[in-house]
């Protein structure tokens, strides 16, 4: 084949690898991976938090949908981990966070299945999660920079790291 | 390199350029469903004003379309709760919206008065009112996907990327099937044909409105999985049409002279 031929043959087949990709489920990091990573490969066993009707009212003001009644999460001493699912456009994005003495240490993006808004698995965006905190109000003790083009991701990521401080301090109260 | 230089041959009188004879084969192929994309696209971008969620097609070939699609309703999984069916992502359990569920329905059973169902990225604990209860899934020690969903003398089990093992839903426990033979795997079945009816008027809505169609025309999406493709990979040859064509015009703007008919 003359290399001019090949020239536009390589591009269409670039373009159905990318158009076929952009289909898929995208794991940047197994949920078990997270877990493990957040307690130096050693994971406790899974905790279970009870989510009365309060407290999934407040979630669902903040995510749009309610948890599941039984929420699973890890614990070593003041830290804790959950892995959380929220709508983005029209498809659950899965994140972890780890909240160590009521503060976010990290943030990831874990399963991401919307066609666009992928920028919020990059570390310039999660990273402006470390040290968070959560306000009297209910809000976070930041403001979070938006990324063009996925507004409803990056919502979706903001509303979870409030729903991962919130049931972090269920968790705790509950141990109490 | 010279246009000159390129590989030339005569075509009706024409010398041709190979980015010419790809450029004009792109167009060529892109251009229905372009025309197609493009005329829907306006529509939607006016719908609004046109008024298109609330107006329904009295079109034979539509109602066909998504008659068709209604027809091949997948089975259901009989519980003692009621008919599972997965239709799209809504989870509807004797015809009454259930839960929204992307990945596909493998299963579905009753423990304890408490209905599970099995999809292929988990399971998932349900109470009366639909409200998720509790979710299993890797972290539980049950590796993804799941193929079947089922019970023996023992425990439950799930088929899983690992074989079959059973999964103690109160202890979280997971041990590996001895004797598979003993496994009961919940199996698809034909529905009573009232809830069927009751399935399709509960997937077609009140009628499909022309936005609908009009966005499952301009996706692909009216014609399933491969008419998504399709349009994908009109939109490409889009692409590479307008830069074909800005390549030719600065290379081909000086020198390149077609010879007199």
């Amino acid at each position: 084949m003359p290399r001019q031929s090949r020239l536009p043959a390589a591009w269409l087949a670039l373009v159905c690898v990318f158009a076929s990709a952009a289909q898929a489920d995208e794991v940047y990091l197994e949920p078990t991976a997270f877990v493990a990573e957040a307690f130096d490969g050693k994971p406790p066993a899974p905790q279970k938090l009870w989510v009365d009707a309060t407290l999934n009212e407040k979630v669902k003001s903040i995510i749009g949908n309610a948890l599941a009644l039984r929420q699973k999460y890890w614990r070593a001493g003041e830290r804790t981990v959950w892995i959380l699912e929220a709508l983005g456009r029209d498809k659950p994005i899965s994140a972890g966070y780890v909240v160590d003495h009521g503060a976010i240490t990290r943030t990831a993006i874990l399963i991401y299945r919307e066609s666009r808004g992928a920028e919020v698995r990059h570390p310039f965006f999660t990273d402006q999660f470390k040290g968070a905190t959560l306000q009297a109000d209910g809000a976070l003790d930041r403001n979070i920079d938006g990324i063009t083009g996925a507004t409803l991701s990056v919502h979706a990521i903001s509303g979870l790291a409030r729903v991962a401080l919130l049931l972090d301090q269920a968790a705790h109260t509950a141990a109490h | 390199m010279k246009p000159e230089q390129f590989q030339m041959r005569r075509d009706k009188g024409l010398r041709v350029h190979p980015l010419t004879r790809w450029h004009r084969v792109l167009g060529i192929t892109s251009t229905s469903v372009v025309i197609v994309t493009v005329l829907t696209g306006l529509a939607l971008n006016h719908g609004d004003a046109l008024d298109l969620p609330h107006r329904h097609p009295h079109n034979a070939l539509v109602d066909k379309l998504y008659r068709q699609s209604a027809a091949h309703l997948p089975a259901g999984y009989a519980t003692s709760r009621g008919w599972v069916t997965q239709l799209g992502a809504q989870v509807y359990l004797d015809g009454q919206v259930l839960a929204e569920h992307d990945a596909p329905l493998v299963g579905a059973l009753v423990v304890k008065n408490a209905l599970l169902i099995a999809y292929s990225d988990g399971l998932v604990q349900y109470d009366g009112t639909g409200q998720v209860v509790e979710t299993y899934g890797a972290l539980d020690g049950l590796p993804l996907p799941y193929t079947q969903f089922g019970r023996d003398t023992k425990a439950l089990v799930v088929a899983t990327a690992s074989g079959p093992l059973h999964f103690d839903i109160e202890q979280g426990a997971v041990s590996v099937v001895a004797k598979e033979a003993m496994i009961e795997w919940t199996r698809p079945a034909a529905q009573p044909a009232a809830l069927v009816a009751s399935l399709v008027d509960a997937y077609r809505g009140s009628g499909v409105s022309y936005e609908r169609v009009l966005l499952d025309l301009h996706s692909g999406r009216m014609f399933g999985r491969i008419g998504e493709f399709v349009v994908d990979a009109a939109a490409m040859c889009l692409l590479t049409l307008a830069l074909s064509g800005t390549y030719m015009f600065f290379k081909f703007k000086r020198g390149a002279q077609r010879p007199p008919r």
